[in-house]
């Protein structure tokens, strides 16, 4: 199957900063030899000033990606293990999502909160789901997650290590991280879900975490 | 961590936390009452809580299979 070129894969992006910076070497080259009018001069000189700073602007943000792709490569559970690419919501199982086992499978039953779970995530707010022990509340947002974040990266720690690795490193924090690559995340959209039925951006996806009850019941 | 986690994402996002301990017993999970006020503190800021109650979901199913014992 084809690929299109992704700019911002870091070999694709290598040879445009290469290309790029060749570009400015020609451009200082032109304007060294200049014998046009001084008008034209100006402008070339300008041109060439422009690319320089989006030049720099791209060598920072190039490695400011690839900090943040070396941080999930180390630290977050990848697809195949060898850092291709961070699995997609839709494939992860349960356990990854941290729902417990249950003694004898069950085809999921929908709950009434669901749609509240979903507007307070187009809303982008935080959501506290409490309930008895075996409510199924996990569950909810496991189904909730694999419906309207199908599609999307998903970022699971290692373990408690790698997550405080993460957090240092700031990877949680961003919002724009890279989409393909060793471990990128992809800002994406909503399928239609949710009371308005329409498409929301939204943040940055967090990881599970793996609590302590969790440990207690493993 | 938990705190960490939460303080940074402040306002930043949404997140989904599940907890069957009521809000008196977070202290005694995460072994620190202040870091617990701390973090409901953020959480309950913004937060949508939802309350899932009633019997398991697991044990429903499992009683409504034919050889299930209700």
């Amino acid at each position: 199957m084809k690929r299109g070129v992704d700019w911002r894969r870091p070999r694709e992006r290598s040879w445009l900063l290469f290309v790029t910076a060749v570009v400015l070497a020609v451009l200082a080259v032109v304007v060294a030899r200049w014998r046009g009018p001084s008008w034209a001069l100006a402008a070339v000189a300008a041109v060439a000033a422009a690319a320089g700073v989006i030049q720099g602007r791209l060598q920072e943000r190039a490695k400011a990606e690839d900090r943040q792709q070396q941080l999930l490569a180390q630290f977050a559970i990848t697809e195949g293990g060898r850092g291709e690419r961070l699995p997609l919501v839709g494939e992860v199982d349960d356990p990854a999502l941290r729902v417990h086992r249950a003694q004898v499978s069950v085809p999921y039953l929908r709950r009434d909160a669901e749609q509240e779970l979903v507007a307070a995530l187009l809303a982008r707010d935080p959501v506290l789901v409490v309930g008895s022990s075996m409510a199924g509340k996990t569950r909810m947002a496991a189904e909730v997650l694999r419906t309207c974040y199908g599609d999307w990266p998903m970022l699971v720690p290692q373990g408690a290590k790698a997550l405080a690795g993460l957090l240092a490193g700031g990877a949680l924090l961003t919002h724009r991280v890279p989409p393909t690559g060793a471990a990128g995340l992809r800002r994406s959209r909503l399928p239609t879900a949710g009371p308005g039925g329409g498409e929301h951006g939204l943040p940055t996806r967090l990881p599970p975490l793996r609590t302590r009850q969790h440990d207690h019941h493993e | 961590m938990v705190f960490q986690l939460v303080s940074r994402r402040y306002e930043r996002g949404s997140m989904i936390i599940t907890s069957n301990k009521s809000f008196t017993e977070w202290g005694g999970v995460l072994g620190d009452d202040v870091l617990a006020t701390a973090i409901l503190d953020r959480l309950l800021h913004h937060c949508d809580v939802l309350s899932i109650n009633g019997p398991s979901y697991r044990l429903k199913d499992r009683f409504l299979t034919p050889g299930g014992t209700a």
